[in-house]
């Protein structure tokens, strides 16, 4: 395939954000897919193929390693899935006009499989004929698709880019006047989300501490200096003041292809309070985080464990040998207790996630 | 010599290049007969090489160049790290092993060795090969370099972390008193904790409770081995060649030197884990903190050193994730456990708490509880294992059973029906007719295991009929004395075993103790308790301490001796000042003693040098006068200025000498030749030790007294001195006249309270 | 509404100026009391002294706060000189009166003591008027001690029995924060060989499962032991085969009053189906309605979150020490009489033998 230099400093590309993504010093969904995506663009740019397997196979394999690094990061694979789809879209528009304006039918539906997606201008204006795996000239098939790829990449790029902006967008429709909403962690989304609202409304934040990473504390004091008011609880509390309560907003770390959700841990909780209280949940969250992943056994480990130190510190000594400690990163909600996904591409309810994400993704990326 | 492993790397081209040293060997023997083929470094845990978990831990906190300094068996070394990942391109970590000579017994001279080769260009990380920690060390390099702006004195950081007295991953037999100060983690007083001979007392220089108002007494420490050290620290070791251990003797030496002039920080993690795989009995508690998680992010089931991947499942257990594990559906395994890849469990064993490495086969009905079996091992049938640590490619047939604390080398054989009592250890018997390559592992094997395998008939255990097992004998204590300073006494050992919990040896006295310990000892961590569980640390800033100093009567005896027989050559062959200054020096250096008895002893010297004369008057201030003058500086030169404790020097002697009313005109003959000033006098006055205060009666005590009558008279005439406009310099005013007449005065006040003067 | 509102409301107290208009919707919460308030009128040392521990959280938890009080009116009684033109049957209860008033201002009346405390008025008033004085004050005293006992401490001992029998061997106990009463039945269970392990949920902002985790693993030989906060729950709770509640007390409507978690402990048990039982002595019903955690309740102070921001005009830190479960999630109720559902408490009185609870 590639040539040994080249795949040497792709690899050693590669290597550094594996290294970094297992020893977790690339910590957060945002984080990991921008940094992910800039090393698939070195890839793109230095790799060589002549037809669009080998791309796709460089691509996946690439993926593949990023993925096995870290597990519980998803938004990784995400953007691979991604950027493979816009890959495919970019050959399909360029290679040649699909059949799509016949009669449409259920049945020519179902086995054309997913449909394109109408709204992607292709950047090719001018129908260049690709040749591919042309023995003359083996580069001429990357030569050609190669700035057309890149721009694919900026489009992604930019969407995460703008994520916090475009799902603020709205928030002043989702949030009334005088309300009380409840939130937990720190998420930069939801943040955003709400101060945005803020310009608009005058509205009550009650945000829970989240232990034990604490990261409620950060987000009050944020919004407070944003002016919204604001209360800090400790988690112990959610059920007590959720009779007030009128929505409660939450952040998700991924979005599961059943329509439930990885979140901080704890939001669980505040999902339970909030269904026996009939009380609206809207997750905020971009779609870079859409996973086409099910949690249908409610694996243990997909929980991903922290250390416990947080919870019993190490000097306590001799309890430390006695007793066990369980401190998980994340919850998994299920969907049912989920009314309304926010993201930047628009307002979903948890049953249409999976189409959502047959229109992301394609199907045969789901297993990298 | 030092083989470079895949040149043409590009390295991460920072300004500087973050370095490390890792210390390899751990020149002990605690972890035998594992270790007699094997380096320690490489021994697993958690299936992983500690070396490796020492390379991941650095690799967290950023380091770029490795030095791996390997002085037992260092050619495994070096293949494993050439065939490690570490090697490859990308790794971002260039890994350098260094080969020893085969006479680096110490930390000390392995340092001496990197002095030599002048491989480290700046401040560099030193850690030991068995380290598994999270901490960010360069955040430590951060602030380690962050005060050598402002202080060139600090020359190293030790990283300590905050445990609480009685973790299970403390070690009771090799720990540390640590005397910081409050406000910048100055280390202040080092002293080590041993738990046979068990150390009860811990003393605290006086000097540093005056200099530092604020200081903390820490005995909840674990001391991870993790230094900062600045460039200099290699050369030190090269200066003294006494410097075995790190901690023992550069830490000590460092801190007690007053040369020297460095200081030594601490740095206290609260966050993170760092622990020393030191012993068998770390080695157990290190593996369950790993299982535990507290290493996060070097979790088995995620960034796994070696590389495997396993799967985490409720309760910590971790079972390889490729497929090849067979757990049997009749079988058992508990939490906390990690089961490694192509490894099979037969139906109704049970697996309690325990490492299992990869392709091991353990047979039906077996029970393993809190062991650790390393890789290709069998355990047949039947067998029970309680915390031992199995080596690899063992077989260990039907229906044996082994207890607590054994150790099984790598290889060996055991029979059916065997059974091993608690802390045996066993390894391979050497084949007969050594083949070339066996010779060359002879080099760094001991000839402890030749005296093994020949005093195999006087043993009883049992082994089974298959068994090419020799056993090692357990630790006899018929050793004199002087054995138990040593931390691998055979007693202290017992502390650092697996499943031992020496319990009886927490109580028993070793005997005889050095009696000049009457300092209070400094409580540990007392724990303040609150209902909600708070355990805030101890920070004993009150001490009464009496004697401050840990040297034995005896070598101040001999020393005062020494300084005695020195000044009298110098007095009688009429040496200079600096010369005889210069010799009183190096006695200091050679017998350590501080440098307030030194003082005292050349007070005592010189003053029992001066002549009674009899009739007193002038000709006795003459002589005093003389005497004075000619080696009075000396006292200034023995290495620090210290005019108040001349002066109650001075007191102390006189008092009980016979040379008790000379004191009044020593002390005017000082004054003149400007070796004690009128505030020293003054501040000498007003001391509590100075009036006699708190001291038994008895003559002694009286004869203190007097002196410091005599000083107040001293002082009133200083205060009409400055009262008076007239100067008062000559000898013919009426003051000093009066002074002398003062001076005689007491001398006759004196005599005639005294027994000894008649008049 | 229930009877016991906060008076301190507003926006005085720490926040420098007026709160935002958003922040004073939980203003009847009252603020923490500050320790160290004024003693008005002529208090007896014994109060004063509890009054402070009460305030410092030294001494927490209703059973532990009601025998504390009722130790301290013991004495209290005994110092007592009825003025002359006076009886003690008449007087005492005024006497009596400003110290109650100083316990709570350190901090709200619990259920309990309230209960308590009115039988104690019963008993006053019931007192012979032609008894000595010494023999009256003794024979309340003795009262006291009856009450103590036969309520608290034997009531405790035959609730321990009944939990008990609820653990099987092999079972995974899940219980939340510190009650006493769970801790003696989980110590007893233990004590009778039976093998079990626990889950302790813990949560700010008193972080009082570790001190039952200390004693818990301080039997011989420990108890296995999992400690998680309150967010690590869901992972936990499908372990647990029965869960342990104590309460601070138990309402009408069946509707429990505890710590402030139990109820999301509950919720999420009986989502996956796991029985709850709560525990709770019956001189800890009341009759008064509870509909949800706001009527009544009470904050924290402000030392209990070190690290947490500071107050100011937009921003204010709460921590509401209780809650209020439904009586849906509670399985089951243990007293002293037996196993009860919870909404179920106005047939105690019968129960009992007596007309009042």
């Amino acid at each position: 395939m590639a040539s040994d230099p080249q795949s040497a400093a792709n690899q050693r590309i590669v290597e550094d954000l594996v290294s970094r993504l297992r020893r977790r010093q690339v910590v957060g969904s945002r984080a990991t897919a921008l940094e992910t995506l800039l090393v698939l663009r070195q890839v793109i740019s230095k790799a060589r193929f002549s037809n669009i397997d080998q791309l796709t196979d460089v691509i996946r394999s690439v993926g593949r390693r990023l993925v096995e690094a870290q597990p519980k990061e998803h938004s990784v694979g995400n953007t691979v899935r991604k950027v493979l789809h816009h890959i495919r879209e970019e050959y399909h528009t360029a290679s040649g006009p699909p059949a799509v304006e016949s009669s449409f039918s259920i049945a020519k539906f179902v086995l054309q499989g997913q449909p394109r997606r109408q709204t992607v201008i292709p950047k090719s204006e001018a129908r260049v004929p690709l040749k591919e795996n042309d023995p003359d000239d083996p580069d001429s098939f990357a030569r050609v698709l190669k700035p057309v790829l890149m721009e694919a990449i900026q489009d992604v790029f930019d969407e995460l880019e703008t994520v916090y902006d475009n799902i603020a967008k709205n928030a002043k429709d989702h949030i009334h006047s005088d309300e009380i909403i409840l939130t937990l962690g720190m998420s930069k989304t939801v943040q955003s989300f709400l101060k945005s609202a803020a310009h608009y409304r005058n509205y009550t934040v009650i945000v829970a501490e989240t232990a034990p990473s604490f990261g409620g504390r950060e987000m009050a004091k944020s919004l407070s200096s944003a002016g919204i008011s604001t209360f800090l609880v400790p988690d112990s509390s959610i059920y007590a003041l959720m009779s007030r309560v009128n929505k409660v907003i939450l952040g998700a770390h991924a979005i599961l292809a059943n329509g439930g959700m990885f979140a901080t841990s704890g939001s669980l909780l505040a999902a339970t309070a909030a269904r026996s209280y009939s009380t609206p949940v809207v997750v905020c969250a971009g779609q870079f985080k859409l996973t086409p992943l099910w949690n249908l056994y409610h694996e243990y480990g997909a929980l991903d464990f922290g250390d416990p130190s947080a919870v019993l510190g190490f000097e306590e000594g001799d309890l430390v040998d006695k007793v066990d400690v369980v401190n998980p990163y994340y919850d998994y909600v299920r969907p049912e207790l989920l009314d309304v996904f926010i993201t930047n591409y628009g307002d979903h309810p948890p049953s249409s996630i999976y189409r959502l994400l047959k229109e992301t993704y394609d199907d045969e990326d789901n297993e990298l | 010599m030092a083989p470079k492993s895949n040149a043409g790397k590009e390295i991460g081209d920072e300004a500087e290049v973050l370095q490390a040293v890792i210390l390899a060997d751990s020149f002990n023997k605690r972890f035998r007969p594992l270790t007699t083929r094997k380096p320690r470094c490489l021994l697993p845990i958690c299936n992983a090489p500690l070396l490796d978990w020492t390379f991941e831990s650095l690799a967290l906190a950023g380091v770029q160049e490795i030095f791996v300094v390997c002085r037992s068996h260092p050619e495994q070394i070096k293949a494993k790290i050439a065939e490690s990942r570490w090697s490859k391109p990308g790794s971002g970590i260039k890994i350098v092993p260094i080969l020893t000579a085969k006479e680096t017994f110490s930390p000390g001279d392995a340092m001496r060795d990197i002095y030599t080769r002048g491989l480290v260009t700046g401040d560099f990380v030193l850690v030991m090969g068995d380290l598994v920690s999270n901490i960010r060390i360069d955040e430590v390099v951060k602030v380690h370099k962050e005060r050598r702006k402002t202080n060139k004195d600090a020359i190293m950081t030790m990283v300590v972390k905050e445990s609480g007295a009685t973790h299970r991953t403390r070690s009771k037999a090799d720990a540390a008193v640590f005397v910081l100060d409050s406000e910048s983690s100055e280390c202040l007083h080092y002293q080590p904790v041993m738990g046979y001979p068990p150390t009860k007392v811990a003393s605290v220089p006086r000097e540093i409770l005056v200099a530092h108002p604020d200081v903390e007494i820490r005995n909840d420490f674990i001391d991870c081995s993790i230094d900062i050290c600045s460039v200099e620290v290699p050369s030190l070791f090269q200066d003294n060649f006494d410097y075995l251990d790190i901690r023992r003797d550069f830490v000590h030496g460092v801190l007690t030197s007053d040369l020297l002039m460095k200081n030594i920080y601490c740095y206290v993690a609260k966050d993170g884990y760092a622990a020393r795989v030191q012993d068998t009995k770390s080695y157990e508690s290190i593996s369950k903190d790993i299982l535990s998680r507290w290493a996060f992010p070097l979790v088995p089931d995620n960034n796994h050193p070696a590389g495997h991947l396993y799967e985490h499942r409720r309760g910590n257990k971790y079972i390889d994730k490729d497929g090849t594990v067979v757990l049997a559906r009749t079988s058992t395994v508990g939490n906390k456990c990690l089961i490694g890849s192509s490894t099979e469990v037969s139906d109704n064993a049970q697996i309690i708490s325990s490492v299992i490495g990869q392709h091991c086969f353990i047979g039906e009905g077996a029970i393993i509880d809190n062991s650790y079996v390393f890789s290709g091992t069998t355990i047949g049938p039947g067998c029970v294992i309680e915390r031992s640590i199995i080596g690899s490619d063992v077989n260990i047939k039907e229906n044996t059973h082994v207890d607590k604390g054994s150790l099984v080398g790598d290889g060996v054989v055991i029979g059916p029906n065997a059974h091993l009592e608690a802390f045996s250890r066993l390894s391979k018997r050497r084949e007969r007719g050594n083949t070339n390559q066996e010779e060359e592992e002879d080099e760094y094997a001991d000839s402890e295991e030749e005296e093994v395998e020949s005093a195999q008939d006087s043993t009883t255990i049992n082994l089974g009929d298959d068994s090419n097992a020799i056993v090692w004998p357990p630790n006899t204590s018929d050793e004199d004395e002087d054995e138990d300073e040593d931390v691998e006494n055979n007693k202290n050992q017992r502390f650092m075993r697996l499943g031992d919990s020496a319990s009886d040896l927490a109580f028993s006295d070793p005997g005889s103790e050095s009696s000049d310990e009457d300092s209070d000892s400094s409580d540990e961590d007392s724990e303040f308790e609150t209902r909600l569980g708070i355990l805030p640390t101890s920070s004993a800033t009150s001490l009464s301490l009496d004697a401050p100093d840990g040297s034995s009567q005896d070598a101040i005896a001999e020393f005062q001796n020494e300084v005695r027989l020195s000044l009298e050559r110098a007095f009688a062959e009429g040496h200079s000042v600096d010369n005889a200054s210069v010799e009183l020096k190096t006695l200091r250096m050679a017998s350590n003693v501080p440098l307030s008895r030194v003082r005292e002893s050349v007070v005592a010297a010189i003053v029992d040098r001066i002549q009674i004369i009899e009739g007193s008057g002038v000709p006795q201030r003459q002589e005093i006068a003389n005497v004075i003058s000619r080696w009075g500086p000396l006292i200034d030169k023995i290495g620090g200025v210290d005019a108040v404790e001349t002066i109650s020097a001075l007191q102390a002697h006189c008092a009980s000498s016979d040379r008790l009313l000379l004191f009044g005109q020593i002390l005017a003959a000082l004054y003149q030749d400007d070796i004690v000033e009128e505030n020293d006098i003054r501040e000498w006055h007003e001391s509590p030790t100075s009036q006699g205060l708190g001291l038994l009666p008895g003559t002694r005590t009286d004869n203190i007294k007097k002196c410091w009558e005599v000083g107040s008279r001293m002082i009133q005439q200083f205060d009409e001195q400055d009262d008076d406009e007239e100067s008062g310099e000559d000898e013919d005013s009426d003051e000093d006249s009066g002074e002398d007449g003062e001076e005689d005065g007491e001398e006759d006040d004196d005599s005639e309270g005294s027994e000894e003067e008649s008049d | 509404m229930s009877s016991s509102r906060e008076g301190a409301g507003g926006a005085d107290g720490s926040a420098d100026g007026p709160k935002s208009r958003g922040l004073r919707i939980f203003s009847h919460f009252g603020l923490p009391k500050t320790p160290g308030h004024q003693i008005k009128g002529d208090i007896h040392p014994a109060i004063i002294k509890l009054g402070l521990q009460f305030s410092e959280f030294k001494i927490c938890g209703a059973n532990a706060r009601c025998i504390a009080t009722l130790t301290a009116f013991k004495t209290v009684i005994q110092d007592y000189v009825t003025p002359p033109h006076n009886t003690l049957s008449r007087h005492l209860m005024t006497h009596l009166s400003p110290q109650i008033t100083h316990l709570v201002n350190a901090r709200p009346m619990s259920v309990t003591m309230g209960n308590a405390i009115r039988q104690l008025k019963l008993e006053i008033s019931d007192s012979d008027i032609d008894l000595p004085e010494q023999d009256a004050k003794d024979e309340l005293c003795q009262k006291i001690d009856n009450y103590i006992r036969d309520r608290i401490i034997i009531a405790d001992e035959v609730i321990e029995d009944l939990a008990v029998k609820k653990i099987k061997e092999g079972d995974v106990v899940l219980t939340y924060a510190r009650s006493s009463l769970v801790e003696k039945i989980l110590l007893r269970a233990h004590s009778q060989n039976k093998h079990f392990s626990v889950i302790v949920i813990d949560s700010r902002p008193l972080l009082e499962g570790k001190t039952l985790l200390h004693s818990l693993t301080s039997t011989i030989p420990p108890i296995p032991c999992t400690y998680a906060l309150l967010p690590a729950l869901p992972s936990l709770i499908t372990d647990a085969d029965v869960v342990l509640l104590g309460a601070h007390s138990l309402h009408a409507n069946g509707s429990v009053y505890s710590r402030a978690g139990t109820a999301m402990v509950a919720m999420l048990a009986k989502e996956h189906s796991v029985p709850v039982m709560l525990c709770c002595e019956t001189y800890k019903f009341s009759e008064t309605v509870m509909l949800d955690g706001f009527g009544k309740n009470e904050l924290a102070p402000v030392k209990f979150s070190p690290g947490a921001p500071k107050s100011n005009s937009n921003l204010e830190v709460l921590n509401p020490l209780y809650d209020s479960t439904p009586a849906s999630c509670i399985t089951a109720v243990v007293t002293e009489v037996g196993l009860i559902p919870p909404t179920s408490i106005s047939s105690i009185p019968l129960a009992l033998g007596r007309t009042t609870l």
